[in-house]
């Protein structure tokens, strides 16, 4: 059979696993899948990403896929293959919020886990050239809900304010924060969360130019766009994820200060003991939440940060639910100094290579770095 | 639901006299308050979400620079306004928002 052949046919790839859900989450999933394509035993991430809640729907609704859908080769490039004419199980759903804030889902069924991963934010963006540094809760709120009626200079051009639609991850966040009703944003729709980028970088009107999107897409597009810093209703000012605009250590995240944050869910169809019914699905979702050590070629946690989420080791703060109330937080085994090492390139940690080289403050040594715990 | 925001950028206006600052605050740079908070309580009246944030009065000796909270957080408003090194830029609603009116809850989107 030719290379030509395997590319096009879905079901011809090694150990396919199919996946439905957002953009949002397609980078680190793309990611993951590209170890996984040249892992020793390989398997292969085939992923559609036709909107978040899509993806929950369709695994309660056994829904097939079909079409095309896109596939990770070795070196990292995405591909796209055809699906079965006849329709293809989802194994998997993934997206950047939980079940019961998307449309139709009132509760998530007792046979499908939520397994949950790294943090992703969400955020506001403007082109880079625009002069906006900032925006609030309200702000935000007149200009996605209200468009040009909304007055709220200098975001009041409807054909510039970039939305998504209900079954967004960014916009059911952008709506939980804001209390537009998700279905009630003005602007034009840009389908994915690239489409965001590209029409809010690409726009001949920047000052006028805003969009939402989650945040690893946004920090890698940094170079077309800027994440404003959101000032949360009763917040004394606006802060971006990172302590400056051009940081990425997120500190703003990990400590509480910015506020539109959650972890990644994957959903699966699970048994008993609440694992997933799937092996393979088990082992791909268990890199995610820790539990199954990945292969040797996958570094998670360095995938995870240089992906712009924040693993919840490196997390001092937590919560439940979407945009729950923040808690502090102390992971068992924290990596904040590693997290710091390998998103920004330093770290005021003590370097070491056995507990021996660490002080009492932080006397254990992770992942070459001495931490608390 | 019942949701209640307090303004800590208010509140801190109040004790320290002055408007926001446009940076945040360091330890060196926090203020000692000279009476108690007066929190501005305004009721959220949009489509009930959960973005509010619920909350009691500040205690005075938490208060910082700027109206930043300097001890240690437990609940999502302290978290949302600890004093910290970090680049913050105040979004000023009242000024850039004409719909907006302090005190009173949001029109409801069209």
């Amino acid at each position: 059979m030719s290379g030509r052949a395997l590319a096009d046919d879905c079901s011809l790839l090694p150990n396919a696993i199919y996946g439905l859900g957002g953009s949002a989450t397609k980078p680190i999933i793309g990611k993951v899948a590209a170890g996984l394509a040249a892992a020793p035993t390989p398997a292969t991430i085939v992923y559609q990403a036709p909107g978040a809640c899509l993806g929950i729907n369709g695994l309660i609704a056994s829904t097939l896929l079909t079409g095309t859908a896109s596939y990770w080769d070795t070196a990292g490039k995405e591909q796209s293959c055809t699906l079965p004419v006849g329709g293809q199980a989802i194994d998997f759903a993934a997206m950047g919020n939980s079940a019961t804030s998307c449309p139709g889902v009132a509760s998530l069924p007792t046979d499908i886990g939520d397994f949950q991963g790294p943090i992703n934010t969400y955020n506001l963006i403007v082109p880079k050239a625009s002069s906006q540094s900032s925006i609030s809760s309200e702000g935000a709120y007149f200009v996605f809900g209200f468009g040009q009626l909304g007055q709220a200079q200098p975001w009041i051009d409807d054909t510039q304010i970039f939305r998504r639609d209900a079954n967004s991850a960014a916009q059911l966040f952008i709506a939980l924060s804001t209390g537009i009703p998700a279905e009630k944003f003005k602007g034009v729709d840009t389908k994915t969360n690239s489409g965001t980028v590209t029409a809010v970088a690409q726009s001949t009107k920047p000052e006028a130019a805003i969009g939402l999107v989650s945040g690893e897409v946004a920090d890698a597009n940094r170079l077309t766009v800027r994440t404003l810093a959101y000032q949360h209703k009763g917040q004394r000012c606006g802060f971006t994820p990172d302590s400056t605009v051009n940081a990425y250590d997120k500190k703003n995240v990990r400590n509480g200060q910015y506020f539109i944050w959650a972890p990644i869910h994957f959903f699966a169809k699970i048994d008993a003991q609440k694992k997933p019914v799937n092996p393979e699905v088990a082992k791909f979702l268990g890199y995610f939440t820790g539990e199954v050590e990945a292969p040797a070629n996958i570094d998670m946690l360095t995938i995870e940060i240089k992906s712009g989420n924040v693993p919840r080791c490196a997390m001092n703060v937590t919560r439940e639910g979407d945009l729950g109330e923040l808690k502090k937080y102390t992971p068992e085994k924290p990596c904040g100094c590693f997290f710091e090492s390998v998103a920004t390139g330093a770290t005021s940690c003590t370097a070491c290579t056995t507990n021996v080289n660490c002080p009492t403050s932080a006397p254990v040594c992770r992942r070459n770095f001495c931490e608390a715990r | 639901m019942k949701r209640i925001a307090i303004i800590f950028a208010a509140a801190g206006s109040l004790l320290l006299g002055g408007a926001l600052a446009s940076a945040c605050s360091s330890a060196s740079e926090e203020a000692t308050p000279t009476r108690p908070p007066v929190p501005i309580v305004t009721p959220d009246s949009d489509s009930g979400s959960d973005a509010g944030v619920d909350s009691a009065p500040v205690d005075p000796g938490c208060l910082g620079a700027a109206g930043c909270y300097k001890c240690e957080p437990v609940k999502t408003e302290e978290f949302l306004n600890a004093c910290t090194d970090g680049q913050c830029t105040p979004f000023d609603n009242a000024a850039r928002l004409p719909l907006f009116k302090a005190g009173q809850g949001l029109p409801p989107v069209p």
